[in-house]
C-alpha cells in the first residue's frame, strides 16, 4: 500500500505538466539544487574552522552552539513560507475503500522526506561528528545530535500545525510577528542574549544525553497534533488550498471609455489581478522601480554611465519584458474564445500595444524621481523609455508569437516554468542589447550624449510609425493563428 | 440501506440541503432530479462524507457515514473527476483500484473484460494520462472504477453528461442489469429525465435544497416530471 501510494507520489511529481516539458530547464534546477545542498555540507564540514575565520578571539564550539537557536529560527520562517503540506493529494483517495487514517499517516510521514529537514544535518551534523564526538564521548555527542534531530522534527511538524491553524485563525500571523519582533528586540537590545540561552541549552543535551529525548518527544507530539486535525478536517472543502475567494478584484469601468481596446485591457488587467502568476509578475515589475537605488547612488557606478541605459530600459520597460513574453500564452486556454470573437486581430493587439505603452509610461514617469541623482538620469530614462515604446514593445509582441505555450494560469508562480521555452530566453537579448547597437559607437567615439538621443529618437520614429508596426504584427498574426491556436490545443 | 435524518447544509447562512428525513431501502435505485444548484451534488457528497453537514447526518447500515468509514468498503462512487487520481493513465488507476479491492491481475483482466464495449478500445492500454482523456472518456474510467468491487451501494452523479448516444445506452442497460442481479442499491442524480426515468424505481425532485416530490415511477412518470419542470 504504502509502496503503491509512494509511487503515486513520484509520479504526480514527475507527470506534472509544469515538470515534464522543459528539460533543459529540469536539469539546470537539478544541478542547482545538488549545487545548493553539497554547498551546505561543505559548509557544515568546516564550520568550525569558518566560526574561528569569522571571529577568531572567541570559542568557536560556543558560537556555533549559540547560532543553533537562530537557525531554527530562521528555518521555521522559511518553512513558514516555502513548505506546504499537500493536503490536496489526498482527495482522490477518499472515497475509496481505505482509511482515512492511513492516508493522513502516509502523508504526513512522507512530508518529513523533505529538502528542509536535510539543511540542519547537512549543516551541524558534520560538525558533531568531527569535533564534540572527540571532544565530549559518544553519549555527549549522541545527546547533542539526537537533540539536533529532535529539533528538526519539532521545527517540521510544528511549522505543518501552524499553517493549518492560520488558516483557521488569521490573527496568528500577527502573533508570530510580533513574537519575532519582540524576541529579536530584546536580542537586540541584549536584554535576553539568545545566543547564550541556545548555547546552555545544547549544552546541557551534552552533559545529560537523556534530555534530547524532550525534543524528540515534542516533536512527536507535533506530528500527533496534525494527524488529529487532518483526522478531523478531511473534508475537501474545508482543507482545500483554493478556496473560493469572496472578492472580486477590479473593475475598470473607466477603461470603456476608450472603446474596444479599453475593454480588452480591462479584460487582460482583471487576467493578471485574478491569478498569482501574471500578478506576481506585475509586483516584481513594481518593486524593479528601485532597481536603481543600487546603481544610482553607488559612486563606482556613476563612473560606469553607461550602465543606465540598460536600467532605463529595464526600469521603464520591466513589465512588458515580463508580462508581454506570455503575451499569448496568458490567454491560452481561451484562444479559440478571442479568435472566434468580435474583435479582429488588430484591435486585439492594439489593445495590447497601448496596455504595455501605459505601463512604460506609469514606471517613466515614477521613475523621474531618479533625477534628484542627475538631470542625465532622467533623461537617459526618457530615452531608454521612448525606445521602449517605440522599439522595444514591437519587438516583444512579435517574438511572443514564436511557438507559443499555454500557461495554466490557475497554478502557483514559484519554480513554475510553464510557458517558458526558447523564444522567452532569446527574447532578452534583442529588448536590452538594441539599444547598445546604437548607443555603444557613440559613447567609444566619446560622444556619448549623440548616442543616448539617438536611442531616444530611433524609440520616437518607432512611435510614430506604430499604425504600421502594429499592421505588420496583425499579419504575423493571422498567418499563424492556426498554428498557435493548435499548438494551445494540444497542451 | 440509506437513511437521512434532519440532514442540513448551509453556505454562509443560505442553507442549500435541507432534508428531513430519507430512507433509501436495498436494492432500490434512487433517482435525484433537479434543476442546476438544487443542491444534489453537495447532497451526495455529504452522503459519502466528502462535506462535513451544519446539522444531522447520513447513515449508511445504521452507522453514520462521518462516525465510521465501513461504508467505504461496500460503497462505489463517482461524483466528478477529483475522484480521478488524474496523472494515472487509466491502467493504472485500475490497477491500483484492484489492490485496493484485493483483486488479483486475473480478477481485474475478468472484470475489466465487462466493460470492453464500453471502453471502445481508447481507454486501457492507450499510454495516456487520465487528465489527457476527454470528458466522456474519463466520466467511463470513473464508473467502471466504482463499480470495482462489487459494490452494495453505487452513488452516480450526472452518469449521463458528456457520455456519447451509444455510451449512455449501454450504461443504461448495465445499470438496470446490476439492479436486477445483484441488488445493488443505486443512488443517480441526472439531468436526462428520460434515463432517470427509465432506470430508476424511484425518483425524488429536489428544489433549493428540499425535496419536492417523491414519486415510484410508472408510466407517466417522464411526462409528470416533465410537466414539473415545464411550469416552473
Amino acid at each position: 500500500m504504502v509502496r503503491e501510494l509512494l509511487s503515486h507520489g513520484y509520479k504526480n511529481f514527475s507527470r506534472s505538466p509544469i515538470w515534464g516539458k522543459n528539460l533543459v530547464v529540469n536539469i539546470i534546477l537539478g544541478l542547482l539544487a545538488i549545487y545548493m545542498l553539497s554547498m551546505m555540507l561543505v559548509f557544515g564540514v568546516f564550520l568550525l574552522e569558518v566560526v574561528e575565520q569569522v571571529a577568531p578571539n572567541s570559542e568557536p564550539k560556543k558560537v556555533i552552539n549559540g547560532i543553533i537557536l537562530y537557525y531554527f529560527g530562521v528555518e521555521f520562517l522559511m518553512r513558514f513560507f516555502l513548505q506546504n503540506t499537500p493536503v490536496l493529494f489526498i482527495e482522490p483517495y477518499l472515497h475509496l475503500p481505505l482509511k482515512k487514517g492511513r492516508i493522513i499517516h502516509f502523508m504526513l510521514r512522507k512530508s518529513f522526506l523533505s529538502a528542509f529537514n536535510l539543511f540542519a544535518l547537512f549543516l551541524f551534523l558534520p560538525f558533531a561528528v568531527k569535533h564534540l564526538l572527540p571532544d565530549v564521548g559518544a553519549a555527549g555527542a549522541l545527546g547533542w545530535i539526537g537533540a539536533l534531530l529532535g529539533l528538526v522534527i519539532f521545527n517540521h511538524y510544528f511549522g505543518l500545525y501552524f499553517k493549518k491553524k492560520i488558516n483557521e485563525i488569521p490573527n496568528l500571523i500577527f502573533i508570530l510577528l510580533g513574537s519575532m519582533i519582540a524576541l529579536w528586540a530584546l536580542d537586540y537590545f541584549q536584554l535576553v542574549q539568545f545566543s547564550e540561552v541556545s548555547a546552555w541549552f545544547m549544552n546541557q543535551f551534552i552533559s545529560q544525553p537523556v534530555l534530547a529525548v524532550i525534543p524528540v518527544v515534542l516533536g512527536l507530539g507535533f506530528y500527533q497534533a496534525n494527524y488529529q486535525f487532518l483526522r478531523n478536517n478531511t473534508y475537501p472543502e474545508e482543507i482545500s488550498a483554493k478556496k473560493a475567494s469572496s472578492k472580486i478584484r477590479g473593475d475598470f469601468g473607466f477603461l470603456k471609455k476608450f472603446g474596444r481596446s479599453g475593454e480588452l485591457i480591462a479584460v487582460e488587467l482583471k487576467l493578471i489581478l485574478r491569478h498569482k502568476r501574471p500578478r506576481n509578475t506585475l509586483i516584481l515589475s513594481g518593486l524593479f522601480l528601485a532597481y536603481g537605488l543600487f546603481f544610482y547612488p553607488n559612486e563606482s557606478y556613476q563612473e560606469m554611465e553607461w550602465v543606465f541605459l540598460f536600467l532605463g530600459v529595464f526600469i521603464t520597460g520591466l513589465f512588458f519584458i515580463n508580462h508581454g513574453q506570455f503575451m499569448l500564452s496568458w490567454q491560452g486556454g481561451h484562444f479559440d474564445f478571442i479568435l472566434t470573437q468580435k474583435v479582429n486581430i488588430k484591435e486585439y493587439l492594439e489593445s495590447k500595444y497601448w496596455m504595455f505603452v501605459a505601463s512604460c509610461s506609469i514606471a517613466f514617469i515614477i521613475s523621474l524621481a531618479y533625477a534628484f541623482f542627475g538631470w542625465k538620469i532622467a533623461l537617459i530614462n526618457l530615452c531608454a523609455f521612448l525606445f521602449n515604446v517605440g522599439i522595444g514593445i514591437p519587438i516583444v509582441m512579435r517574438m511572443s508569437m514564436f511557438n507559443p505555450k499555454k500557461i495554466n494560469l490557475n497554478r502557483g508562480a514559484t519554480f513554475n516554468y510553464e510557458g517558458v521555452g526558447a523564444a522567452q530566453w532569446l527574447m532578452v537579448f534583442p529588448v536590452l542589447i538594441a539599444p547598445y547597437v546604437l548607443y555603444a559607437p557613440f559613447l567609444i567615439m566619446g560622444y556619448e550624449l549623440v548616442g543616448i538621443l539617438l536611442v531616444g529618437v530611433a524609440g520616437l520614429v518607432g512611435f510614430l510609425f506604430h499604425k504600421k508596426v502594429l499592421t505588420v504584427l496583425t499579419e504575423a498574426l493571422k498567418s499563424k493563428r492556426h498554428k498557435i491556436s493548435a499548438g494551445f490545443r494540444a497542451q | 440501506m440509506i437513511e437521512v435524518n434532519e440532514l442540513s447544509k448551509k453556505y454562509s447562512g443560505v442553507e442549500v440541503v435541507n432534508i428531513p428525513s430519507l430512507k433509501v431501502a436495498v436494492g432500490e435505485s434512487f433517482g435525484l432530479v433537479g434543476n442546476n444548484g438544487a443542491g444534489k451534488t453537495t447532497f451526495f457528497r455529504m452522503i459519502l462524507d466528502l462535506i462535513r453537514p451544519s446539522s444531522g447526518n447520513v447513515l449508511s447500515k445504521e452507522v453514520a457515514v462521518n462516525s465510521s468509514e465501513d461504508w467505504k468498503f461496500y460503497t462505489g462512487s463517482f461524483l466528478d473527476e477529483s475522484f480521478l487520481i488524474d496523472y494515472l493513465t487509466p491502467d493504472e488507476y485500475f490497477d491500483f483500484l484492484a489492490s485496493l479491492h484485493g483483486y488479483s491481475q486475473g480478477d481485474l483482466n475478468d472484470f475489466l473484460s465487462q466493460f470492453e464495449d464500453l471502453f471502445n478500445d481508447e481507454i486501457l492500454g492507450k499510454k495516456k494520462y487520465i487528465r489527457d482523456l476527454s470528458k466522456g472518456n474519463q466520466k467511463k474510467v470513473g464508473i467502471v472504477a466504482a463499480l470495482m468491487g462489487n459494490p452494495e451501494v453505487l452513488v452516480l452523479d450526472e452518469p449521463f453528461a458528456n457520455l456519447d448516444p451509444t455510451t449512455q445506452i449501454r450504461l443504461k442497460v448495465l445499470l438496470r442489469e446490476l439492479k436486477e442481479k445483484h441488488q445493488l442499491t443505486m443512488l443517480i442524480s441526472s439531468h436526462d429525465l428520460n434515463h432517470v426515468t427509465e432506470v430508476c424505481e424511484r425518483i425524488v425532485i429536489l428544489e433549493k435544497g428540499q425535496i419536492q416530490k417523491d414519486i415510484q415511477t410508472s408510466e407517466t412518470t417522464l411526462q409528470d416530471l416533465e410537466e414539473y419542470f415545464t411550469v416552473q
